[in-house]
């Protein structure tokens, strides 16, 4: 797939515009890249209503029955449960560590595991999150999946 | 995600038999002995194949548990019980000298080596995952502690890339083409290195 840039500075707004013959696995996987980059999570923060781009939400996580999705620097209370937007945003790269969070394996700097076979989260925020054992299986799953994607 | 579950469990109990008695026969065969007790130690060996199969079915439900402690005791509960059959064996059929020992060891040396294949993949899985998320994650982090800055050089159509070696397993995270030598120096300014070595 070529890329081509065009610079016009006449243009009120950035668009992006794919043309294809079919849509195969390399377009698939760049519109699957693209639309999580453009989607937006709406939720409440200090009592105002907030657009968080998902690609910016680092995770997920219920916390006595509410949702918060968390940014690099503050985080905003969501009005859907943890388990619908692990089913929308299973495609943006988002994955169920455990029972309370679900992690964007973009904003994921490292991984480390120590010697009670717990893997420790290193986000890209300096958070560090714990990921149950249970679930190791299907979020290396994931991740493969996408590191196929990206190549 | 359950491994062993109702509809696996004998199959499981079958193929750890297999495996367990082959591997006593084996034995046998290399030590050059002759089991007098075939017979009871075969269904013994089917007893264990079982309770040890049901006891590691356990850990799924201990999953929220630390692993060592988990680990150690499913180990203390297995021994326990092989011990405790073995002493019940001892009060219906004669057991030889050494039946302790050799169950201890019986028991000891599978579980040792099932553990440390168990951590060689954790930590196998984590690094992958890492090399994964590297990908995912754009522009990687240039550590001079664990990674080397190298250009390779292709003898065939003398492309050159530029990256990051890992001094550990030599593992080469690709960053960027070089094509001039601008390209270069670019790379060279972005992650402070001054001299950089070339690879055919």
């Amino acid at each position: 797939m070529k890329l081509i840039k065009t610079k016009d500075e006449q243009l009120k707004e950035n668009y992006l515009e794919l043309h294809y013959r079919s849509i195969d696995e390399e377009t698939k996987a760049v519109l699957a890249r693209l639309t999580s980059q453009l989607q937006y999570v709406d939720g409440v923060s200090e009592e105002k209503h907030e657009a968080v781009a998902l690609t910016d939400v680092f995770y997920f996580e219920s916390v006595d029955h509410k949702t918060f999705a968390y940014t690099a620097d503050h985080c905003v209370e969501m009005r859907e449960a943890l388990r619908d937007l692990a089913e929308a945003y299973e495609n943006a790269g988002f994955v169920r560590i455990s029972k309370s969070v679900i992690v964007n394996l973009y904003q994921i700097k490292k991984l480390q595991g120590d010697l009670n076979m717990r893997v420790k989260l290193y986000m890209k925020n300096g958070e560090v999150l714990v990921m149950n054992r249970s679930y190791r299986a299907e979020f290396y799953q994931k991740l493969n999946k996408l590191g196929r994607r990206g190549q | 995600m359950k491994l062993i579950h109702k509809h696996n469990f004998f199959a499981i109990v079958c193929v750890a038999f297999t495996i367990v008695v082959c591997t006593k026969l084996l034995a046998e065969k290399i030590a050059g002995v002759t089991d007098p007790y075939y017979t009871e130690n075969i269904f013994t060996c089917l007893f264990f194949s079982a309770v040890i199969t049901f006891i590691f079915a356990a850990h799924y439900y201990l999953q929220q548990f630390p692993f060592v402690p988990v680990a150690l005791g499913q180990y203390a509960v297995t021994l326990g019980l092989i011990m405790l059959f073995v002493w019940g064996m001892g009060h219906f059929s004669e057991t030889s000298e050494g039946a302790y020992r050799d169950m201890i060891l019986s028991v000891t040396i599978p579980y040792l080596i099932g553990a440390a294949v168990y951590y060689i993949t954790f930590f196998r899985e984590i690094r992958k995952a890492n090399r994964v998320l590297e990908q995912l994650g754009g522009t990687p982090e240039f550590d001079p502690l664990k990674q080397e800055a190298i250009i390779r050089a292709s003898i065939c159509t003398g492309e050159k890339v530029a990256g990051f070696k890992n001094k550990e397993d030599g593992h080469f995270t690709e960053i960027c083409v070089i094509r001039t030598p601008k390209d270069e120096a670019e790379f060279k300014e972005k992650y402070h290195i001054e001299q950089i070595k070339v690879e055919y």
